[in-house]
Formats: C-alpha cells, sequence, structure tokens
C-alpha cells in the first residue's frame, strides 16, 4: 500500500494537532515518575495500550468494510463510498487542524465525559497494568483523526490492511505523546505552530490522496458507459 | 409528608432506593441492615470510590472493568478472525488453515474465560441479593443468558463442532458493567453540586469565649448566640446577625448575585456566603445544623424523592414493561429455538432482553428533574417537589404581587412639602439629626436623602438631646439650647405633641392621604413644619421581567392589596393590568377565575400576606423566603427576593420539560423498534449492548446538558471579585404605610 509511510508521518505530525487533548494524559501518566527512564518506561506501557486499542479497532474496521463489501457488492460500491468518506474525513480534519473554521466548534463542558473519571483513575495510578488500561481507554476517545482512519481501515475491506493501517497509524502517534510526556515540550511556541501547520496538510494530502483513490473505484471499468449516481455508485455486471 | 422516613436512599448517590416490586409498601429487612444501592452501577461506583479512597489499595473493582477490556477485546480480534475464515476472506485452502481456525477458537475460551470471572462474579452476587431483598430486574435474566452462551460454547468447543459465543458473553458482560458504572456516575453528576454546598462550611469556627478571648472550637458545637470571628475571604459557618459594624458580603452561592452585598450591624447573614471585607463579628441565630444552606439541601432531598407525572408515567411503564419484556423473550426463545436451533433462540431472547432493559427508560425523568432542581438550588431557588417544575412549564398566565415583590419594599422620598414658614434646608437637617436615631425603614430613606440633598449647605452648630423613641409613632427629642420638643413621625406623634397644622399642609396632607403614599411629618415649636413623601421604588428589573414574560407568550397582571391610586402609578410605568383593593380571598378569587379563562396560572408574591392566593395558584413563587425554604403555601422559593430569577426560572423549567420529553421519546422509541428487531433475530446481542449503553448515555448526557447549560460558575471553591463593586441596597421587609401611621 503506498500510502503507509503517509500514513506513518500523518500519524506522526498529526498527532501534534492532538497533543492538546492527549499530551494531558500523556503528562499524568508520567508525572509520578521522577527519572526519565522509568518515565519512558511509562511512556511505553501507555503507548502500547493505545495501539492495542487502534490495532483492534483496524480489524473491526477492516472485518465490517469487507463484510459490507461482499454483502453490497451488488448495490453499492462500497469501497469507493468508504474511501471518499475517509478521504472527505481527513480532509476536514486537517483543514480544521490547519486553522481553517467550519462552524463554532462546541465547547467541551464540565461534564464533557462521563467516562473522564473512569480513565482519571487508571491515568494516576502507578501500576504497569494500569498504564496499559489507561491507554487502552485513550485509544477509545473520540477523535477525528481516528475515525478518519478508520474509514480508510474499512475501505481496505481486509482483517490484515485494515489492522496494518491502524498499526502504522497508531506508531506513528508514539514519538510527539512520547516527547509530550517525558519532557513537557521541548520545541518552542514557533515550532510547534510550524509543525502544526505542517502536520495538518500532511493529513489533507492523505485525505485527497484517499478521496482520489475512492473516486478511482468510481470509475471501475465498464462503469462509463452508463451514468452513476456519484454518491451510491451502483457497479454495473 | 410524604413518607420520607420509609424511603431508603442510595449510600452511593444519594437518591431514592426503588421499593421492592412485590411488596412495595415495607422496606425489606435486608436493606435495613446493609448498604443500600438504588442500582448494581451504585454498588459498583461506591465500592471503586470507596477503594480510591483508601491508602495504598489497589483500586481492584476498576481495574477488574480494564483488564475485561483488554482481555474482551482480545476475544473480538480471535472472534473477527474466525468470522473471516468462515466467510472465505482468508485463503482456505493453505496449509494449516483448518488447525488456525480450531486454535482461534481455542484463544476465544481461553481469553473469555476471565472476564467472566471478573465481572460475571460482581453480577451475579448482585443478582443474588436482588433476589433477597424481592427486587427483580433484567439482570437476572441477562445473567443467564450470558452464561448460556458461555456454557454452550465451551462445549462447542470442547466436541469440536458448531459455533461460539464467546464474544456475546464478554462484550455483554463488559458494556452492562459499564453502562451500569456510567449511569451511577452520571446520577452522582446530577446531584453532586448540591451535596458538595454543605462541605463548603469550615470545620472550625473561631468563637469569642466569656474572658473575651477568641477559641477555636467544632462548628458542631457551636450555639445560638455565641459570637463567632469570620476572617475576610472566609465562608460564614452559620445562619446569624452581624454583630460588628461593617462588612462586604459574597451572597452568590446562595442567591445567584454576582455582586458583594453591604451589610451593616444587625444584618442578617448566611452560612456558607463569603466574608469579603475584614474581620467580622457573627452572632449565631440558628444550630449549626438547621441553617438555611441545610435546609436548602434538606428540602431539594425531599423536593427530589416526590414524583411528578412524567416520572408516574415512566414507572408505571417500567412495571408492567418487566412481565411484558419476559413474555416477549419466552417467545422468541421458543419460536427461534424450534425454528433454528437452541442458540439461536438464546441469542434472540438475549437480544431482546438487552435492548428492553429499562435503564434508560427509568432515568429519562429523574436525571432531568434533579439535575434541575440542583442547577436551581444552586441559584438559591427551591422546587418543592419535580411536580412544580413540570407545572410551572405549562402555565399560561403570571401574576405578581405589588409590594416587596414589583417594589423594593424601602420606599425614596418623592416629595419634601414644608410649611410656608420654614426653609426647606432646616427641616431636611432636624429632620436627618432625628432619623438617625432609628433604624426605622422610613428613617432610614429620610436620613439618606437629607443627607444627600444638605452637602453642599452649611450646617449651623446645634445638638439635639433626651432623644425618645415613640414605637409606632416616631422619634421626638428637645433643642440643646431651648427646651423646646422636636418630633418625627405620623400624624398621632404630631398630635400628642399638639403641633399646629397650617391650612396649607393640611391641604397637602389631604391630598397624599387620597392618593394613597406613606408620609412623615416633622415638627417643632407648636408646629407642624414639614411633610416627607414616600414613594415605593420599582426594583430595577421589574419592567423587564414583565417584558421577558410577555416574550413567552403570558398573560401578565398585577394583584395587589394596595389602594388604586398607587397600583395604578406602578401599573402605568410597567404597561401592565393592575387588580387593586384585593383581600387575600379576593386575591384567591381572581386567581380562580383566571385558571377558568386562561389556564394555568403561576402567582409570584412574598408569601406572607398573600399565601392563600400562593397555594391556591398553580405555581405559587414566593420571593424573599431567606432560611425559610420550606414555605408550605409556595410551589418554589426563592431565597433572596431578585425578581429577575423569575425569566430564568420558566426558561429552566421550559428546558427541563422539553429535555424529559426528549429522554422519553428516546427511551419509548429505542426499546419498541429495538425489541421488534432484536424479536426477529437479527439483532446481534453484541450490538444490543452496544445500543443499550448508547441510549442510556444519550439520556444521561442529555440531561447533564441541562445543569452545564444553567449553571453559574462549575467551581463552587473560586471566590470571585467583581472588578467594580455596585452598591446594593439594603433590603428590608415591607412595611406598609398603615402600620407606620396606626
Amino acid at each position: 500500500m503506498i500510502e503507509l509511510p503517509l500514513i506513518f508521518i500523518a500519524g506522526l505530525l498529526g498527532s501534534s494537532h492532538c497533543i492538546g487533548m492527549c499530551g494531558g494524559f500523556a503528562l499524568l501518566i508520567g508525572m509520578g515518575d521522577s527519572n526519565v527512564r522509568s518515565n519512558l518506561w511509562a511512556q511505553t506501557v501507555y503507548s502500547l495500550g493505545r495501539i492495542f486499542t487502534y490495532l483492534v479497532l483496524g480489524v473491526l474496521a477492516g472485518y465490517f468494510g469487507n463484510r459490507l463489501s461482499t454483502q453490497l457488492s451488488g448495490w453499492v460500491n462500497v469501497p469507493a463510498i468508504l474511501s471518499v468518506t475517509a478521504g472527505i474525513f481527513l480532509i476536514i480534519q486537517g483543514l480544521i487542524a490547519a486553522g481553517v473554521r467550519f462552524r463554532k466548534q462546541k465547547q467541551f463542558t464540565s461534564h464533557g465525559c462521563l467516562a473522564g473519571s473512569f480513565l482519571a483513575t487508571f491515568l494516576r495510578s502507578k501500576k504497569t497494568s494500569d498504564r496499559f488500561i489507561a491507554g487502552l481507554l485513550t485509544g477509545l476517545l473520540p477523535c477525528g483523526l481516528v475515525y478518519a482512519f478508520l474509514s480508510m481501515a474499512a475501505a481496505s475491506g481486509s482483517l490484515i490492511t485494515g489492522s496494518l493501517v491502524m498499526l502504522v497509524f497508531g506508531f506513528g502517534t508514539v514519538p510527539l505523546m512520547m516527547l509530550t510526556g517525558v519532557s513537557g515540550s521541548l520545541m518552542s511556541l514557533i515550532a510547534r505552530q510550524r509543525l502544526l501547520k505542517l502536520a495538518a496538510w500532511c493529513v489533507v494530502i492523505t485525505g485527497v490522496l484517499t478521496l482520489a483513490r475512492g473516486a478511482g473505484y468510481l470509475s471501475l471499468p465498464g462503469s462509463t458507459a452508463q451514468p452513476a449516481c456519484p454518491i451510491c455508485v451502483q457497479t454495473i455486471e | 409528608m410524604t413518607s420520607s422516613v420509609a424511603n431508603l436512599s442510595c449510600d452511593y448517590c444519594g437518591l431514592p432506593v426503588p421499593g421492592s416490586l412485590w411488596n412495595s409498601r415495607e422496606p425489606s429487612p435486608v436493606a435495613d441492615a446493609s448498604p443500600a444501592y438504588c442500582c448494581y452501577g451504585c454498588q459498583l461506583a461506591h465500592a471503586i470510590t470507596q477503594e480510591a479512597g483508601e491508602e495504598g489499595s489497589a483500586r481492584w473493582t476498576l481495574t477488574r472493568l480494564g483488564i475485561a477490556i483488554f482481555f474482551a477485546m482480545n476475544v473480538m480480534v480471535c472472534t473477527l478472525a474466525l468470522w473471516a475464515y468462515d466467510a472465505g476472506q482468508f485463503d482456505t485452502q493453505a496449509p494449516m488453515a483448518a488447525s488456525f481456525a480450531e486454535l482461534l477458537r481455542f484463544a476465544c475460551m481461553l481469553l473469555s474465560l476471565p472476564v467472566l470471572f471478573l465481572l460475571g462474579k460482581p453480577l451475579i452476587e448482585n443478582a443474588a441479593q436482588q433476589l433477597q431483598q424481592r427486587r427483580f430486574s433484567t439482570d437476572l435474566l441477562l445473567l443467564s443468558g450470558v452464561l448460556a452462551a458461555y456454557g454452550y460454547s465451551v462445549v462447542a468447543v470442547w466436541a469440536d463442532l458448531g459455533p461460539i459465543y464467546f464474544e456475546v458473553g464478554c462484550m455483554i458482560l463488559v458494556l452492562v458493567t459499564l453502562g451500569r458504572w456510567l449511569e451511577a456516575t452520571g446520577k452522582l453528576k446530577s446531584t453532586e453540586a448540591l451535596d458538595r454546598l454543605q462541605q463548603l462550611l469550615p470545620d472550625v469556627v473561631l468563637r469569642l469565649s466569656e474572658e473575651g478571648q477568641f477559641e477555636e472550637i467544632p462548628r458542631s458545637q457551636v450555639q445560638v448566640g455565641d459570637q463567632l470571628r469570620v476572617r475576610a475571604g472566609e465562608r460564614i459557618p452559620c445562619d446569624g446577625h452581624l454583630f460588628s459594624s461593617r462588612s462586604t458580603v459574597d451572597e452568590q452561592l446562595l442567591t445567584g448575585e454576582a455582586w458583594p452585598v453591604e451589610k451593616s450591624r444587625g444584618d442578617v447573614l448566611t452560612g456558607g456566603t463569603i466574608n469579603l471585607d475584614g474581620d467580622l463579628l457573627l452572632k449565631v441565630s440558628s444550630p449549626p445544623d438547621a441553617g438555611t444552606l441545610d435546609r436548602l439541601v434538606q428540602a431539594v432531598r425531599l423536593a427530589r424523592e416526590s414524583q411528578g407525572e412524567y416520572q408516574q408515567l415512566a414507572d408505571r411503564y417500567s412495571r408492567s414493561f418487566l412481565p411484558i419484556v419476559v413474555i416477549i423473550a419466552a417467545g422468541v426463545l421458543l419460536f427461534h429455538s424450534l425454528q433454528t436451533g437452541l442458540m439461536a433462540g438464546i441469542m434472540a431472547s438475549l437480544s431482546v432482553i438487552l435492548i428492553s432493559c429499562p435503564c434508560a427508560l427509568g432515568l429519562a425523568t429523574p436525571m432531568a428533574i434533579w439535575a434541575a432542581i440542583g442547577t436551581a438550588a444552586r441559584r438559591g431557588i427551591v422546587y418543592q417537589g419535580g411536580a412544580a417544575l413540570e407545572r410551572l412549564a405549562t402555565i399560561k398566565a403570571i401574576r405578581f404581587d405589588k409590594t416587596g415583590t414589583l417594589t423594593t419594599g424601602t420606599p425614596v422620598i418623592e416629595q419634601v412639602i414644608t410649611d410656608p414658614s420654614t426653609r426647606l434646608s432646616q427641616v431636611l437637617q432636624i429632620g436627618n439629626m432625628l432619623a438617625e436615631s432609628s433604624s426605622h425603614i422610613f428613617s432610614r430613606c429620610i436620613q439618606k436623602y437629607s443627607t444627600q440633598q444638605l452637602t453642599a449647605l452649611t450646617l449651623p452648630e446645634m445638638l439635639l438631646v433626651e432623644m425618645v423613641s415613640h414605637p409606632g409613632a416616631g422619634v421626638s427629642a428637645s433643642w440643646s439650647a431651648e427646651p423646646t420638643t422636636v418630633a418625627l413621625g405620623n400624624l398621632q406623634l404630631m398630635t400628642q405633641f399638639d403641633f399646629n397644622l397650617s391650612e396649607a399642609m393640611e391641604q397637602a396632607l389631604c391630598n397624599i392621604h387620597l392618593a394613597g403614599q406613606p408620609y412623615v411629618l416633622i415638627g417643632w415649636a407648636g408646629h407642624v413644619r414639614g411633610l416627607f413623601v414616600l414613594r415605593e421604588e420599582l426594583r430595577s428589573h421589574a419592567a423587564d421581567v414583565i417584558d421577558e414574560c410577555r416574550q413567552r407568550g403570558l398573560d401578565v397582571g398585577i394583584l395587589t392589596g394596595d389602594y388604586a391610586n398607587s397600583a395604578e402609578k406602578v401599573a402605568r410605568i410597567l404597561n401592565i393590568p393592575v387588580q387593586a383593593q384585593m383581600t387575600p380571598s379576593l386575591k384567591s378569587e381572581a386567581i380562580r377565575t383566571l385558571q377558568k379563562e386562561c389556564g394555568a396560572v403561576a402567582l409570584i408574591g412574598d408569601g406572607v400576606n398573600d399565601a392563600p392566593a400562593l397555594a391556591l395558584a398553580d405555581v405559587g413563587i414566593s420571593l424573599g423566603c431567606g432560611a425559610d425554604v420550606t414555605r408550605e403555601s409556595a410551589d418554589v422559593c426563592l431565597i433572596s427576593d431578585d425578581l429577575s430569577q423569575i425569566p430564568w426560572l420558566l426558561d429552566l423549567s421550559a428546558r427541563t420539560i422539553t429535555t424529559i420529553r426528549q429522554n422519553l421519546l428516546w427511551a419509548f422509541g429505542y426499546n419498541s423498534v429495538g425489541i421488534l428487531l432484536a424479536a426477529t433475530g437479527y439483532l446481534h446481542p453484541a450490538f444490543a449492548a452496544i445500543m443499550m449503553v448508547g441510549s442510556s448515555v444519550y439520556v444521561i448526557s442529555n440531561s447533564l446538558k441541562l445543569s452545564s447549560e444553567f449553571a453559574i460558575d462549575n467551581n463552587l471553591n473560586a471566590i470571585k471579585l467583581p472588578t467594580v463593586i455596585k452598591q446594593v441596597e439594603l433590603a428590608s421587609l415591607p412595611v406598609p404605610a398603615e402600620e407606620v401611621l396606626a
């Protein structure tokens, strides 16, 4: 898959826009540790938990993507729709991160997440197993970027590829999260802002590529003969 | 009174524990002995929070859930791989493919057993306890379904035949536990804002001992009459009166008013408010456990227990729901078992039970009501029950009392009329000196007015001696220079001192009397020299409040016992119809007529002299209740006399009802559609479980949204000091003119 390195980069740089949300968690994870080494270990365990969740989600997406495309193959071009969805998702996410405002962003209120206290208990714990669970749960938190890559995993229509997409994405998010967790912030504000912009456009590019691939599915051989609905393209057999 | 003693409250969320299904009258003996929980979620959450509080504890309960989630995810992956294998997504011809599938089945079994052990055990214990307490719930059915899925699958793996259902068991266990835990957390969140109020009071107070020393004692030992020292920035520990000269107090906690309130000696201080300004001395007026804050919390606790119409509707539905669900589930089990096989039957009936789990339905009304009642309490507004809140959303007309409701109850000087032979400055000056000696509300306003007017004038040296207060009539004194009496007060006092009324003064007095305005006379040396004409002042927000009520489509009006002249004056200013000279019985009559003409009526009054009408109105709202938050006649009590809370209150009620309707619609709709889908056997139990949790979470967050939308500030402990200090008039009890002139 041509996108895999790009997914890694999208994960790597895209994660900088998530630092606002998950960076706090990473900091919390490392808070109890005095030396860098034990902190690094904590961060690794936490990240592994996160990646595990992404992996499972990738498998799920891959499976159901496949199921959808096999069951609905007579009706709808599922990979195309999923790819287009993923592409649009990614582009929107990227543009939002780049500073484009589509509508008023919802403010998170204090009650925001009911599961908050659930997660917090694990985040504050010093036990390795608890840290792993904290990572596990962090992976389940709603995140536009994750959803976008999940749509991509679903579009692949394969358990293996789906999990691979999410795995690569997950590993991509590790370095920045680790950095944030270990040292708070090493970078200057300007450097972070630049990286943020770069990351945002990287996500947009991944989105465009995915969209293009989706569009490629739409124009399957033979489909040119008949006009097709641009949204629910009926495959011609 | 409701049977609040018999009602148990949950040890975790503090909400009432539902009665047992089979004998709902008597509390079961088991529940009395052991800690009571309203649901499994609360029991679970309580275990978690208790453990979290203990030092060195492993938070085993929560960790158990976390580990179970990990294992369940593994089971999920293995199952998906297995399904993909069955569906031909993998190359089945590859070497070792068959043994790979078998390996996956074994892995599923091994990975799912810890989930059963970790989460199944407490669920089983809870179900057993429920049986003991004669409370029947869907938990028991769920458990049987889960155990059947496990049992069947173990046999299937062992004998290497048929499909396995470990993922179903795991998903249900994890999601049910998580869902219940989330529900408990949601409930706690809807009630914690209020419960935290009580904890704000300091544990230790500084008491002035008999020797004149300050000693630290626990707050619980404070007695009525004690003098306590409260330092700047501290919360006032008990209700009492200000014993030192002046202070500024932040009463936002109880009134929602962000501006600091000026207090002078003798003014009421409420426990829980913050002393902003230097040390103050407090004379305690109520025992530490019977202050305004405690009464407020107590009143709200009682209100939570009372059920409104929507709650009764949901309860009735839930009660008949359970047997129906059991019947449907049994039918589905039978049908699908005969049609496809036992396991298909079990799966379908499990889906039915999961979908129909009436968690969302049970939470739909109380969650919204609790959130609303708690939010209102944070503004010093106490509903006497959920029904009052529901009724307030249905009102069509609103009536205001005048004195003390639309007007401040603190009059201002409108005009000073003097005898032709006397200079105005003299009247003001002597009036000021006399008024200084009295704390009467009229004296205060004369003093305030004359001080403002006199600043530019030079004051000749004059002294008044032998000040005498005549209760109910006024004050008198003598000149220091010559033995002449000066007096300030009503007509009776003037007659007492044989002061003559000049013709001009008599005419003026006659006019004022006719207009129904209160007045105070001043006289010396045998003549009445001046006439202070007072006017009631409208509350600053009165016009806005009436406008806002109109915008909400309500029919507005004034009902007052005051004279027509003065009532109409207010009515003209506010552009609102008025019915004046209404005795309490006439007020009640007017409310009855209005109820026939318009529909539900809300009456806003001070709750003292209009109690019968308040009780008769569909919603009686009483202003300025102070510590008396459980006024019998009023359905809604406002601690403060801030009229601008009314539109907010109307909005809150309307929003609460909308939320309840949304919740109920969702819960009913989701259950009905879900059951149909589940009964056909097309809904996989794992999805049913996800939908169950999702449905509860929707209802909970929809209700909690209510409190965050209407909350004033989320951080109770933050002391906010406004940049501009606004002088707030000291609100005193309204004193009718007749009382002074009698």
